[in-house]
């Protein structure tokens, strides 16, 4: 264990450069902005909070930071040699992958998971009562963040375009084929976090997938880390030579 | 020591002849192609680099699946309507169908936003990340070159990108009836918007997507800059709009390129805009002035960041 | 060379990428001592020490640590230390934080200790709590060098180790090097300069185009060059009639008078050394020096790889 927290510590550092923290920041206040401008345009909010919530943050601001994380976590020390130092080491391919995907996971979480929360109380009309709708997308927000982690961080060792592959995956099959082919939705994760947002509480937004949500995504995240581990423990470092 | 003998071998005098040739280093004293021609090439290479040609085959793959796609909705379209007269529909739905020119730009500006994220770290970002602008700039050409000819080399290469599916649609309807002249005179009314069209996106999309990969030779950070200024924009001031007008939600309109595309679609096609999720009242022509000004503040902005930058 | 357990051992090994072979069937058994793997740039020395630190996979052939597989073996790594090309250490991590991570991931029972010693061992600690991003590139290969050792493996590779090293931190690190393979520990290092090889390593690898083109000591190599002629160096009192006299030898292939010297190219190295003397008395010169020209790794290395 002593190990994974290793890595945690060094994946961490490494990740809160201070060029990315900023600009993850200011995507993850985007959402609060959005609340702020809501406020200060003299209309009263929406009362479904939940297709605004779903509109910036599901749909946009969260693939997007965990994309950034997702890929830096593991994708960018294989490209640039650091992590033939933690792959040379009597550790298991498991635990590099799980913690490479819990710092960068918890690290989306922990800016969205807030802006979230903040963004719904400031959007909502007053009078309303947002919370229960907001919390209920912010646990959604919360797993999503770990599964889209997951995915990048699994496409970061498959590919070395698995920044590309993420972002076609977010917009192209999150995107456009939902609107075209509901069925293929089974597989997104967007999807996942509606559905147990939805779960939590029904009114908060509308899902495909409903409350299987809550097992596809276990599912999806046990998968996508074996996938990780197994692909890691084959993963050939060529060197110039 | 130098210069050529007579092949013959023989030398004046009448007897055997031979030279040894200095082959050290010499200068060039030839033409010189000049700026001109610099301009010309880096302006070609952006645009091959684009889509990926001249570049090893993974290259490829991303730009010529979007191309793929991108084409795709026109070519079905053709398909369909082909089958209709088959079928002995006629041309009855020809104007009923979803896509269309005024609507092509809006279906595939997805596709255009990941192209543009997936192309446009390569052309500034490759250059910055293995330091060869100092070999740029001590040519012949002027860093306002090379930012001009690397941006215009990419807008002509999202212009294709726009225009080649709207070229197939035209094609397709116009070669599916037997009147063709009728045909042609029928669509031509719409060459001119979709020209428009298509050059404003192209410059706007372009040129905000090459401004992004300008400052930051990271493509990870370049990516999610592009796909976040083309995205998030437009779904914050459809929120705000969608509250009802406002003047916060009109600014939002005009900040946000897709919906300034959006609003030039509408304007040149005078379309109304589909929903009523984009009722601002703006006249029209006021979109076109921010896609200009969208389009000139960032090549400016490039200009600048390439006037000054270090190398 | 080759001990009784073989430390590191390739049988048969190949590694190809599509079309091109990197490795091209090699075989070797090393034990303790400092082996030199030598070779062009491109020639697969790379390759083979990452196929030896279990970071590729051998396309044929066995690659062997230790006596264990070496490829998808994570366990493999508490008895090897990779000291890789490439620069890459996290630049914010302090040189000791490095190491102690080394430690840690090697689940040491006192990692700081085994930090301490292992900075010590390469002479950083002056640095050691400056963050590595400040580092000179040979304080960089050192740092590198101490989380390889801070496990003390009995298995060490080293890739291009003396890159960007001036002569002082070069001495230093031959001096280390050795002390740690007379020691007991195996000892791999590659490199394309060959003084280096020549005044640290006990034996050999010469790798050209993805073969093994020779193994072991390099003067005894050179021996077994029959087909190439041993060219001597000879000053004396009177060259020429000393070449004349040499000429007159029949394994003496030629002589050549150059200003103030006389090389001669003999067929046999050991048989002329004797002959010399002998030689030279019979002819009334006097020698003032007599030295091999091409003893040296230089020549033995250009023979080899000029050969195809």
């Amino acid at each position: 264990m002593t190990a994974f927290v290793e890595i945690a510590m060094v994946t961490l550092r490494a990740m809160l450069g201070r060029r990315r923290t900023l600009l993850m920041l200011l995507l993850a206040a985007i959402p609060i902005v959005v609340g702020l401008l809501i406020r200060a345009n003299g209309r009263p909010g929406p009362v479904d909070v939940g297709a605004v919530l779903d509109g910036i943050v599901i749909r946009v601001v969260l693939p997007l930071v965990a994309l950034v994380f997702g890929t830096a976590a593991l994708g960018s020390e294989l490209e640039d040699g650091t992590a033939v130092h933690i792959l040379t080491k009597p550790i298991r391919r498991s635990t590099i992958v799980l913690a490479k995907v819990a710092v960068a996971g918890s690290l989306t979480a922990a800016m969205l998971v807030p802006s979230t929360l903040l963004a719904g109380v400031l959007i909502a009309r007053p009078g309303s009562d947002p919370i229960p709708a907001t919390t209920a997308i912010a646990v959604g927000v919360l797993v999503g963040s770990l599964l889209y982690a997951a995915i990048f961080v699994t496409l970061s060792i498959v590919t070395s375009r698995g920044l590309l592959l993420g972002l076609g995956y977010a917009l192209i099959w999150e995107g456009i084929l939902a609107g075209l082919l509901p069925g293929s939705q089974v597989f997104s994760v967007r999807e996942y976090v509606r559905g147990i947002a939805e779960t939590l509480e029904p009114s908060s937004i509308e899902s495909i997938v409903g409350s299987s949500a809550i097992a596809y995504a276990a599912i999806a995240l046990v998968a996508t880390s074996v996938i990780a581990s197994l692909r890691l423990a084959v993963y050939e470092v060529r060197g110039s030579d | 020591m130098s210069g050529p003998t007579s092949a013959s071998g023989v030398a004046a005098g009448g007897g055997p002849a031979g030279s040894i040739y200095d082959i050290g280093y010499r200068r060039y004293e030839g033409t010189r192609l000049g700026r001109g021609h610099a301009i010309r090439s880096l302006f070609v290479h952006s645009l091959r680099s684009s889509y990926g040609l001249g570049r090893g085959g993974r290259a490829k793959i991303a730009p010529i699946i979007l191309g793929i796609l991108a084409l795709l909705p026109a070519v079905a379209i053709v398909a369909a309507l082909t089958l209709f007269a088959q079928f002995g529909g006629g041309s009855e739905f020809n104007d009923r169908v979803p896509i269309r020119y005024d609507t092509y730009a809006g279906t595939i500006s997805t596709l255009v936003v990941l192209f543009c994220a997936a192309q446009a770290p390569e052309l500034f970002g490759r250059d910055q990340r293995h330091g060869v602008l100092a070999l740029y700039f001590a040519r012949a050409l002027r860093r306002s070159d090379y930012t001009l000819a690397r941006i215009g080399g990419f807008m002509v290469a999202v212009l294709i990108l726009e225009l080649l599916p709207q070229v197939i649609l035209f094609l397709g309807r116009v070669l599916l009836t037997t009147d063709i002249p009728k045909a042609i005179g029928d669509d031509l009314k719409f060459v001119g918007p979709v020209v428009a069209q298509s050059v404003l996106a192209a410059g706007l999309f372009g040129g905000v997507s090459m401004v992004v990969s300008a400052f930051t030779p990271r493509r990870a950070y370049a990516v999610a800059g592009i796909i976040a200024l083309f995205t998030i924009p437009n779904v914050v001031a459809g929120i705000v709009v969608g509250l009802g007008s406002s003047t916060i939600g009109t600014w939002l309109t005009l900040v946000s390129p897709t919906s300034i595309l959006d609003g030039t679609n509408a304007f040149l096609f005078d379309t109304r805009l589909g929903s009523d999720f984009f009722f601002v009242d703006l006249p029209g022509i006021a979109f076109v002035a921010a896609a200009g000004v969208g389009i000139v503040g960032s090549i400016a902005i490039a200009l600048r960041r390439f006037a000054r930058i270090a190398t | 060379m080759t001990g009784p357990t073989a430390a590191l051992a390739l049988d048969r090994v190949s590694r190809w990428y599509g079309n091109v072979v990197a490795v091209n069937d090699v075989s070797f058994a090393l034990g303790p001592g400092i082996t030199g793997l030598l070779g062009p740039n491109g020639a697969g020395k790379t390759t083979i020490l990452h196929m030896l630190a279990g970071l590729l996979r051998p396309s044929a052939g066995r690659v062997a640590v230790g006596g264990q597989v070496a490829w998808r073996n994570p366990a493999v790594y508490r008895e090897v230390g990779l000291v890789p090309e490439r620069e890459a250490v996290h630049a914010f991590l302090t040189g000791r934080a490095f190491v102690e991570m080394a430690a840690r991931l090697q689940r040491l029972p006192d990692p700081r200790a085994a930090a301490a010693k292992a900075i010590a061992t390469v002479d950083l600690e002056a640095v050691a709590d400056r963050a590595v991003g400040t580092y000179s590139k040979g304080m960089r290969q050192r740092v590198k060098i101490a989380g390889a050792l801070v496990h003390e493996p009995p298995i060490l590779l080293l890739d291009e180790p003396f890159n960007g090293m001036d002569p002082r931190q070069r001495l230093h690190m031959i001096g280390l090097l050795r002390s740690m393979a007379d020691a007991g520990r195996a000892i791999l290092f590659s490199s394309h300069i060959l003084e280096e090889v020549e005044r640290l390593a006990d034996g050999i690898l010469v790798i050209h185009a993805g073969r093994l083109a020779a193994a072991g000591d390099f003067r005894e190599i050179r021996r077994l060059m029959t087909d190439r002629p041993h060219t001597f160096t000879v000053r004396s009192s009177d060259d020429r009639r000393l070449a004349a006299a040499f000429m007159a030898q029949p394994a003496v292939f030629g002589t050549d008078l150059r200003d103030g010297h006389l090389t001669v190219r003999v067929a046999e190295f050991r048989g002329f050394t004797q002959a010399v003397a002998r030689v030279a008395r019979g002819a009334g010169v006097s020698l003032f020096e007599v030295a091999p020209t091409d003893d040296s790794l230089e020549s033995v290395f250009a023979y080899l790889v000029n050969r195809r």
